[in-house]
Order: C-alpha cells, then sequence, then structure tokens
C-alpha cells in the first residue's frame, strides 16, 4: 500500500467524528434507496399475487383455435406453460332457482385448473370428462342438495331471446348475460356428471346472470379434430407478448380477426391485462405507471439528498486539509495521485456505508412490513401475510450502483479541488481556500440597526462561503418543499374522498337481477325493514337531447364552449345550430322513494304517474370544477310546463327492430328542482329527469329504442349499515332466493382510512430519513464552521464579546439559515402544492387552499434543527478558554 | 496611584511532578502613560504575564488591579465588558476578523458596545495610521505590516487604560517593524497611552521608559531606562 493510501486510512481513523458523519449520510442514503425497490419490489409482488388470485395465472389467451393447431402454439417456443380450456356451453339441470336456471360448463385441463383462480371449497377437481366442479351457492340454491358424490343430468342447449349477438357482445360472454324476460331454450345434447368437487365464488361474481359456472374437464387427447379450445399461455418473456402473442398466432396459421386499432379483436387473443402491466408487460395500466413513476421521483429525491451531504463532508474535510495537500504537492505527488486520495477515500466510506445501509434497509422493511401486515391484509383481498419481503440481486445490485454513483460524483468535484492546491497556497496561513473572487461581504445598515452588530456579524459569516452556504440551504430547502408538497397532496385527496363521500348520500349500494318486476317488489319489502331508513331502486335510460339554442342558459352556454375548447373529454358536443348535443338520463326510483322526493318537493305524486303524459322532475343545476374554474349554473332555461323532445342516442341500434329510422319521446317538464333522491351524486353535464315508476315502465320499451337502459340498483340509506345487510340477504334468500351482492359506504371510507395511513406511514417515515441526511448535513456544516472559526471567536472574545453576546451571533446565524431556507423553500413548496392541485381538476369540487397546519409545523421544525444544532455547537465552543484558541496554530 | 498594580501574581499549570510554574508570585506596578518592554528568554513567562493582564488568561492567586477594578474578581460577561473598554491587545499575528472590514476591525470594541463612533476621531486615527485608502479593504487585501496596523487601530480606538501588545513586530520584515515601533511610540507619547509590549526587539525596547527582565516566571530585573 503506497503512502498516500495509508495517509488516507489514517486520517480517516483520526477524524473519527467527520468519518462517522459520511459514513453516516452513506448508510442513510443506500437505505433509502435500497428500502424504495425493496419496497416497490414487494408491491410489485403482492400485485401479481393479487392478480393472479383475481385473474389467474396466464398472459395471453387465444380462442377458438382448431384443435389441430392447438399443438402449434402450445409448442411454440416462446411459451413456457400452456393450457387449453373451452365452453361447453350453457345447459338446465333440473334446477328450482327460476332466476339463475343455467349452468353454464366450461371445461379446463389440468394445468388449466391450476392456473385459474379456482377455490375448492370440498372435493377434487375434475379429472374426467363426466366430472362436475359445482358453486357452492348453485348446489344451495338450486334446491337439488348437490355434493360430492351426487349425479346431475344437464341437457346442453341454446338459449333464444332477440338480439342475442348484441346481447352477448354486451356482456362480454353468453355465461354473464342475465336471465332475458322473453327467454326460451332449445336442449339438444343430454350428458350425465358426477359432481366431485364444490368451489367458491369468483371474487367478483354477481348473481346477474342467468346461469351459474360449473366446470368439467378436457383432455387433450379425447380432443375431435373439428373441436375448438382456447389456449392460454404462460409467455417466457411477459413483457413482449403483444408483440409474440400475434406472431405465434400467425406461425400457427390461426385466423386473427383485428379489432378497430388493428390490434387482434379480443375474440381472437385477450391479455391478462390486470396481470401483464405488473410483470413488465405494455399495458394501459395507468396505475403501474403512476407507481413506477413514484419510485423514480423517490429515487431521484434521495440521491440529490444524499449527494450534497456527501459532496459537502468532502468538501469540507478536503478544506480542512489544504495546507496538507499542498504539502504532498510540494514534495512531489502528481494531481492524478491527489485526486486518488480522495476517491480513495470515498471507495473506504463506500465500503463500509453501502453494506450497513442495505442491511439496515432489509432490516427496516421487515419491520414496516410486518407492522402493516394487519392494514395490507384489509386492503387488498387475498394478502393475509401482508406484503412479502423480496430481497433479489437485481435489488442489490441497482443499490450499490446508484450509491456508488451518487458517492463517486459527489467526491469527484472535491477531489479535483484537492489536486489543484498549490505547494504555496499551503505554505501561506491563509485559512480557508478563497476562489478568487473578492467576496462582497456588505450588509444592509438595517441589520445592524435590527438585529445588533452580533446580527451583522452573523448575516457575514454566512456570506462567506457560498458553497457552504447554499448545500446548508438547498438540504434544508428540499425537506420543506417535500414535507409541504407531501401534506398538500395528502390534504386534497382527503378533501376529495371526504366530499364524495359526503355527496353519497347513501349507505349501501346493492346489486340484484334485472327483472323489473321482480326487483319493484323487492325494492318495496326492503323498505318496510326496520334497519333500513329509505330504499330507492335506480333504473335509468339514456337518451339525447339536443335543445333548441335559447333553451340553453347563458353561463352554461359559455362554460361549454370553454370546456369544448379545452378538449375534456365528456363534454356535450357541438352541433349545427349553434347548440349542443346532451346525452339525457331519465331515472325512476322505485315507488316508496319517488313519493318520498315529490312530497318533499311539495308535489303532486298522482301527476307524475301517466305513462300517455309522461311528466318528469328536471334536475339540471351544475356544480363542477374544471379547468381550474368553478361552474355553477342551470344547464336550461327550462320551466314547468316545457317539454324536452328526446331523441336517439347516436350509434345506438335499437334492440328490438335493429332499424336506424329516427325515434323520439316528448317529456314534460314537471318541475325544475336541485335536490337529488337518494342514490344521485348530481347532474354534472348530464341532465337528470326523475319520473315515477309506473310511467319508466310504461314507457321502457320506447326508451330502449333511444339508447341503453341499465341494470338497475338499489341504494340504502340506514343508521346501521351491517345489520341493513343482514337483514336485506335474508329476506332475498326467503323471496327470490339468490346471493346479492352489495357495496358498503362505511367498508369503502375505512378502506380509504387505511390506505390513507399507510401512505401517510411510508411518506413520514421517507421523510423523516430523508430530513435525517439534510439534518445530518446541516449539523457536520454548521459544526464544521464554528470550529474552523474558533480562532477568530476567541479573537472577539477577547475584543470584548460577551458570553451572551456569542450566543446571540450563534442564534441570530441559525435563524438566517432557518430564515432563507423557508424563505425559499416555503414559495417553492407552496408551487408544488398548486401544480399538484390542478392535477385533481376535473375530479375534485373544492377551493384551493394550502396545508397551512404543514407549513406552520414546517417553520417550527427548521427553526429547531437549525437552533439546536448551533446551541450544540457553540456549547462546546464557549467552554474554550481563549487564550488556548488564540495560542493554537494548528487547529 | 498606579494604573496597573500586581500583587503577587503567580500561574502554575499542571500538578504534582509535572508542576510548571509560568508565574511565580510577580509584584509590579505601571504609572499611567508609561511605555514598559518586558523581555527575557522563551518560556519565561512574559506572555503568560501578558494574557492575565489582558483578562484572555486567569491567574493561579493573586491579584491583579487595572485603575482600581480588580479584573481577578470579575466574571466573564464584566470582564468581556472590561477588555472592550479598558484593554486594548495587540497580538503577534494580527488577529484580525476575516469578515469585517477594516474600518470594522478597528472599531469592533465600539461596535460590540453598540456605541456610535466619533467620526473625527476615527479619521485621524486612521490617518496616523496611514490606511485612509484601505478603510474597505478586508484582511485578506492587506500586507503582513498592514493588518498590524489595523491591529494597533483597534487596541487604540477605545482610548483604553492599557495597551498591551505580544511581540507586535515578531512577523514583520525590518523596515516594516520600525514603522509600528514608531507608531506605538507616538501612541504613547501624543495619546498618552501606557503600552506593556513584551518583544525580543531590541530596537523597541530602547525606546522603552522602563524594562523589565523575566527568568524562569519571575522578574530578575525592572530598570528604567529613560528618566
Amino acid at each position: 500500500m503506497n503512502v498516500l493510501t495509508t495517509y488516507t486510512l489514517k486520517y480517516l481513523k483520526l477524524n473519527r467524528k467527520r468519518t462517522a458523519v459520511t459514513v453516516l449520510g452513506v448508510v442513510l442514503s443506500s437505505a433509502l434507496i435500497c428500502g424504495v425497490f425493496l419496497l416497490g419490489v414487494s408491491f410489485q409482488q403482492v400485485m401479481i399475487d393479487h392478480e393472479i388470485f383475481m385473474s389467474g395465472d396466464w398472459h395471453a389467451r387465444f380462442h377458438a383455435v382448431p384443435s389441430a393447431q392447438a399443438k402449434s402454439v402450445t409448442e411454440h417456443s416462446a411459451v413456457q406453460t400452456a393450457m387449453l380450456s373451452g365452453p361447453l356451453g350453457s345447459a338446465t339441470y333440473g334446477s328450482r332457482n327460476t332466476v339463475r336456471p343455467y349452468l353454464y360448463v366450461t371445461a379446463h385441463d389440468a394445468l388449466s385448473f391450476q392456473h385459474h383462480p379456482i377455490k375448492l371449497i370440498s372435493g377434487r377437481f375434475p379429472q374426467r370428462g363426466d366430472e362436475l366442479l359445482v358453486s357452492g351457492v348453485m348446489a344451495r340454491d338450486s334446491g337439488l342438495d348437490l355434493k360430492p358424490g351426487s349425479t346431475v343430468h344437464l341437457a346442453f342447449g341454446e338459449r333464444n331471446f332477440p338480439d342475442y349477438d348484441a346481447f352477448v357482445k354486451a356482456w362480454g360472454g353468453e355465461a354473464y348475460v342475465a336471465l332475458h324476460g322473453a327467454e326460451t331454450f332449445t336442449p339438444s345434447v343430454s350428458r350425465t356428471y358426477m359432481v366431485v368437487g364444490v368451489m367458491a365464488p369468483p371474487v367478483d361474481e354477481t348473481s346477474m346472470p342467468a346461469a351459474f359456472p360449473a366446470l368439467t374437464y378436457l383432455d387433450p387427447a379425447h380432443l375431435a379434430a373439428a373441436d375448438t379450445v382456447d389456449v392460454a399461455i404462460l409467455a417466457r418473456d411477459p413483457r413482449s407478448i403483444h408483440t409474440s402473442a400475434p406472431e405465434m398466432a400467425n406461425g400457427a396459421g390461426l385466423a386473427v380477426i383485428a379489432g378497430p386499432d388493428g390490434q387482434p379483436a379480443k375474440e381472437s387473443i385477450s391479455y391478462n391485462e390486470r396481470l401483464l402491466p405488473w410483470l413488465g408487460g405494455s399495458g394501459r395500466s395507468n396505475y403501474v405507471r403512476f407507481f413506477l413513476a413514484i419510485i423514480a421521483t423517490l429515487i431521484v429525491l434521495i440521491v440529490c439528498g444524499s449527494a450534497l451531504l456527501i459532496y459537502n463532508a468532502f468538501a469540507i474535510s478536503i478544506g480542512e486539509r489544504k495546507k496538507q495537500f499542498g504539502m504532498f504537492a510540494s514534495v512531489g505527488a502528481t494531481s492524478a495521485q491527489i485526486r486518488r486520495v480522495v476517491l480513495t477515500e470515498a471507495g473506504v466510506i463506500a465500503a463500509i456505508g453501502i453494506p450497513l445501509g442495505i442491511l439496515g434497509a432489509i432490516a427496516g422493511v421487515a419491520i414496516l412490513l410486518k407492522l402493516t401486515q394487519g392494514i395490507v391484509s384489509q386492503l387488498i383481498v387475498d394478502a393475509e401475510q401482508g406484503m412479502p419481503l423480496v430481497v433479489s440481486p437485481p435489488v442489490i445490485g441497482l443499490t450499490v450502483l446508484f450509491s456508488a454513483a451518487t458517492i463517486l460524483l459527489s467526491a469527484w468535484t472535491p477531489a479535483r479541488r484537492a489536486a489543484r492546491v498549490s505547494p504555496i497556497d499551503a505554505i501561506r496561513q491563509s485559512g480557508e481556500i478563497q476562489e478568487g473572487k473578492p467576496l462582497n461581504l456588505r450588509t444592509s445598515p438595517l441589520i445592524r440597526r435590527a438585529f445588533g452588530f452580533e446580527g451583522e456579524l452573523a448575516l457575514k459569516s454566512l456570506k462567506r462561503d457560498r458553497k457552504k452556504y447554499l448545500t446548508t440551504v438547498l438540504s434544508l430547502m428540499l425537506s420543506i418543499v417535500l414535507f409541504v408538497a407531501f401534506n398538500a397532496l395528502m390534504l386534497y385527496t382527503d378533501t376529495t374522498h371526504r366530499m364524495a363521500s359526503k355527496a353519497m348520500n347513501w349507505d349501501l349500494q346493492i346489486d340484484l337481477d334485472y327483472r323489473q318486476s321482480h326487483a319493484n317488489g323487492f325494492a318495496d319489502l326492503v323498505s318496510q325493514l326496520p334497519e333500513v331508513q329509505r330504499v330507492s331502486y335506480i333504473r335509468c335510460s339514456h337518451e339525447e337531447y339536443v335543445p333548441p339554442r335559447a333553451a340553453i342558459t347563458d353561463p352554461a352556454y359559455q362554460a361549454l364552449q370553454e370546456l369544448n375548447s379545452l378538449q375534456f373529454e365528456n363534454v356535450p358536443r357541438a352541433v349545427e345550430g349553434g347548440t349542443y348535443e346532451f346525452v339525457f338520463k331519465v331515472c325512476a326510483v322505485g315507488p316508496a322513494e319517488f313519493n318520498h322526493y315529490a312530497t318533499q318537493l311539495g308535489l303532486d305524486v298522482q301527476q307524475y304517474s301517466d305513462p300517455s303524459a309522461p311528466r318528469g322532475i328536471l334536475l339540471n343545476h351544475t356544480t363542477l370544477r374544471q379547468g381550474g374554474k368553478l361552474y355553477d349554473f342551470d344547464l336550461f332555461n327550462l320551466k314547468p310546463g316545457d317539454t324536452m323532445s328526446a331523441s336517439r342516442m347516436s350509434g345506438w341500434s335499437s334492440p328490438q327492430t335493429g332499424d336506424e329510422t329516427p325515434a323520439s319521446l316528448t317529456w314534460t317538464v314537471g318541475a325544475v328542482a336541485r335536490e337529488t333522491p337518494l342514490g344521485f351524486l348530481g347532474v354534472g353535464l348530464v341532465p337528470l329527469m326523475i319520473v315515477s315508476d309506473a310511467v319508466f315502465d310504461g314507457l321502457s320499451d320506447r326508451m330502449q329504442q333511444l339508447g341503453p337502459i341499465n341494470a338497475g340498483h338499489m341504494t340504502v340509506k340506514s343508521d346501521d349499515p351491517d345489520a341493513a345487510v343482514g337483514a336485506i340477504e335474508r329476506l332475498s334468500k326467503a323471496t327470490a332466493g339468490g346471493n346479492i351482492s352489495y357495496y358498503s359506504m362505511k367498508e369503502h371510507n375505512r378502506s380509504q382510512y387505511l390506505q390513507t395511513m399507510m401512505i401517510n406511514l411510508f411518506f413520514y417515515g421517507f421523510l423523516t430519513l430523508i430530513t435525517l441526511i439534510g439534518v445530518t448535513n446541516i449539523v457536520n456544516t454548521l459544526d464544521t464552521n464554528i470550529k474552523l472559526r474558533r480562532r477568530e471567536i476567541a479573537m472577539l472574545r477577547s475584543v470584548g464579546l460577551t458570553p451572551a453576546g456569542l450566543l446571540r451571533m450563534l442564534c441570530y446565524e441559525s435563524l438566517f439559515y432557518g430564515l432563507i431556507a423557508l424563505l425559499y423553500g416555503l414559495p417553492i413548496g407552496i408551487a408544488v402544492s398548486v401544480f399538484i392541485y390542478y392535477q385533481f381538476d376535473g375530479v375534485s369540487t373544492f377551493a384551493f387552499t394550502l396545508p397551512w397546519g404543514a407549513i406552520l409545523a414546517c417553520i417550527g421544525g427548521v427553526m429547531a434543527i437549525v437552533f439546536a444544532t448551533m446551541i450544540v455547537s457553540g456549547a462546546m465552543i464557549r467552554n474554550d478558554t481563549i487564550v488556548d484558541t488564540i495560542k493554537a496554530e494548528n487547529l | 496611584m498606579d494604573i496597573l498594580e500586581v500583587n503577587n501574581l503567580s500561574k502554575v499549570y499542571g500538578e504534582g511532578d509535572t508542576q510548571i510554574k509560568a508565574l511565580d508570585s510577580v509584584s509590579f506596578g505601571v504609572k499611567k502613560g508609561e511605555l514598559v518592554a518586558i523581555v527575557g528568554p522563551s518560556g519565561s513567562g512574559k506572555s503568560t504575564l501578558l494574557h492575565i493582564l489582558g483578562g484572555v488568561d486567569t491567574p493561579s492567586s493573586g491579584q491583579v488591579l487595572v485603575d482600581g477594578t480588580d479584573i481577578s474578581a470579575l466574571d466573564q460577561t464584566k470582564l468581556a465588558i472590561f477588555r472592550r473598554r479598558q484593554i486594548g491587545l495587540i497580538y503577534q499575528f494580527y488577529n484580525l476578523i476575516p469578515i469585517l472590514n477594516v474600518e470594522e476591525n478597528i472599531t469592533l470594541p465600539l461596535l460590540l458596545d453598540g456605541r456610535s463612533l466619533d467620526k473625527a476621531r476615527l479619521e485621524e486615527l486612521v490617518a496616523t495610521l496611514g490606511l485612509s485608502d484601505r478603510v474597505r479593504h478586508l484582511p485578506n487585501q492587506l500586507s503582513g505590516g498592514q493588518q498590524q496596523r489595523v491591529a494597533i487601530g483597534r487596541a487604540l480606538i477605545n482610548d483604553p487604560a492599557l495597551v498591551l501588545a505580544d511581540e507586535p513586530t515578531g512577523n514583520l520584515d525590518s523596515a516594516t517593524s520600525r514603522e509600528i515601533i514608531s507608531l506605538l511610540e507616538l501612541s504613547n507619547r501624543r495619546y498618552r497611552q501606557t503600552l506593556i509590549v513584551v518583544t525580543h526587539d531590541r530596537d523597541i525596547a530602547l525606546q522603552a521608559d522602563r524594562v523589565i527582565t523575566f527568568g524562569d516566571g519571575r522578574i530578575v530585573r525592572d530598570e528604567a531606562v529613560r528618566a
């Protein structure tokens, strides 16, 4: 080892405190980087597991592949695993369930059973073509008491109802189509099966479809040449699946239908769009992009913060040893050799700090994941273990790479400066390295008047070394900006959620099957439950309304022009005649709720019951905030007695007649209101008319010609939502049978709350650590400043600076550092908050506000940090005796 | 009355076997307006004495009375204020504040006292020191001699009871040394400044009214040079 390396190591050992501080900075930095990567990978893993749980472990699926060509797909080199499945179709089975009378049978091969989200409750998976796996709900609700060992006779056939193709397309497959009122079934083939197992309902199952799912075994050996199968694959490289899958299809000679965007249509090749983005496959997942953006931002912040710290530490260390470097130079060391000294130091510190940081991160993340296990398991279905700790070589590798790069870059400039010290600089007793230009240390006379001479001394001290001053201030500023911006983000998110929850004036949302007659009666029964205060059963038809220009209010017209020019989506389009094309919703809310609503508005319910004279209550008052502006106006100049002529929505082909001839409906405005009935959020740019159920039912055929009528849902207001759910479920079983699915606002709020808590936990952990980096930096700088000025301070004391005066001077220095950091940091933080606010645009309707509490806390925190540092260092100096300090030449 | 009275002053470093007596029961007095040179070999205690007289070091025993005030009985704050107003200290290595310019360094005692300065007095002092065209310069823009002159200015600005100088020419070339000596002499003659100078410089000793020789922490000789 050469003398310079020996010198380096000796110096590091002698200056334990300085070395320790620098190592601490490196440890913090690499711990943070590693921690971010670890958390990222953990989260990714949880999401991958979750998406596999929700939609299965497959990447792409080729539909309706002729069995003869299946092999060329399954044996393709890019395919890791291939599994076969195929629909057998709908079948009746003698069920007593009148709402869901069918089974929809799908066959899967063994691998397919493993890779799809099918959970066994009892029994086993089918292994033969005559074995059946059924759903637990079906077993109970069919009235057949099916269990493993039972035999069941299936009659496969065709469901017949008008406009079959459109419904299948709209519902995403025959298996999901609800029971159509005019439906008939034509059986063709009978088969007998033995039930071998019972499965849990899929996570997102509703009671809408007319068929329960049932699974049987697909034996590839028994496939006939004329059969088609679906082939699902796990690709070796999921990232390129969107190119490799079409290639495979072409290679196998499959006929691929192209979709409207030129890509293969879903009927030919479908992709597991939920899973692929988490595996790196391109997907339309904003969530994943957002997640990656967060990781990248965090890494950048950490690298910047720690670069400042490490640079500063090295700069100070070099400054102190200027004389020594000069001596090395005078004795014959080259610039390159001196540079190497500094870089060796950086290397040694990195070698100590990075492994410690990585170990610290692993420990820290493990603890954090354990702490949040409870929260995570409540937020993400199937993640009972919380997020897993995944320590993979790429994570370690990336950490080492980023940390080493940060250290190297931070030490580079100080290394060059050390190499440039000339021998004569060192021999002269000139103190700190001067960079040539004479300093301007003039201060305003106001400073002396306001803060006394000690204040002036303090300010001049700050200005004497621009670089040190800047790095200290920048460290503080970074923490300030982060703190303010994050609190703004949390404030806006929270406000948005609270406003959304408040706007949702109901406690439960319940999905039933859609048959009106059953549902209306059911809604009435529900409204009589003691646990339920109010219930509305909402069905809406969508129509098009093009008002005459005069019917649009002026503020509305102006807003529409502005919003159209800003190219927001979902804004009514401008059409000929200087008017706009509105989507118009006509909704029924269930008899009980309509009575309640109309009475509340002081209206006569009888006037609204006649389908031949359709009359409704118009809601057209808009409050929305978009493009940074608040819009608050009525859409139309309509009064009671006016009529609205609704027409067919563009692109809608009526199911009954299938023709495009224009159809229309004329509605009379019975009243114009602002209050909404239960279950409505409000009117954006879509006017709403509330009609009685009698009118809705009477006109539903005609309304279907104008646009879609969505399946109804119930909203319930209750003081005890949990009890209400129980009561409604019992009622449902007693009447129609089948499951209901519900969505509870209480659950939703709780989940929001947990999410917020978790985000807060992670962020404040991160902020604390990054502030710690900043504080370490500040402590280092301020401490050094004071120690270097020991002699000067002793001099001042010898000329008559009292201990109180010294304390005042140090306090002013802290004050100025803190004030300057706040002066620049707060406006930047506020600017970032404004930027964040505008990202919420269109989603929120709250006025711009700032997280004032956080800003005040920030000010307090900054001043506390800077003061504490100063006082501690000052206390150390006050105990110096003046004479020793003045006499001492080498400090 | 003597402006400076030293009674049985002792300063001891260390304990037991390693004990060093830097000053051993030193007693003497100085009249107002006297220029006293303190000479002696290295390690004889001269600088120690000066630091104690200036209140920047504390004695182990004994008493120091400056203009009637027992400075050994003052607390830190009172001592600092006393130093500000009654003592002027000049060191071998100028010890200027690098972030203050010439004017600010000279008026430092006044600034610390929060007193406004007499512009005329300052101008005269600056002119006497030959620094009129350097008033706004920072110390790193001055030569060694100029820096020492600033230090002298600082020592004189408050018209203190005592000016104590520790090897003021130790770091200067002979020509500059002579300038400094004549300035010190000037302050003594014109401003009736009491000056105590620790020095190896023969020229200063020759200008003094009195020469006190130190050896091994004690006064060896104390003789008037000029009547």
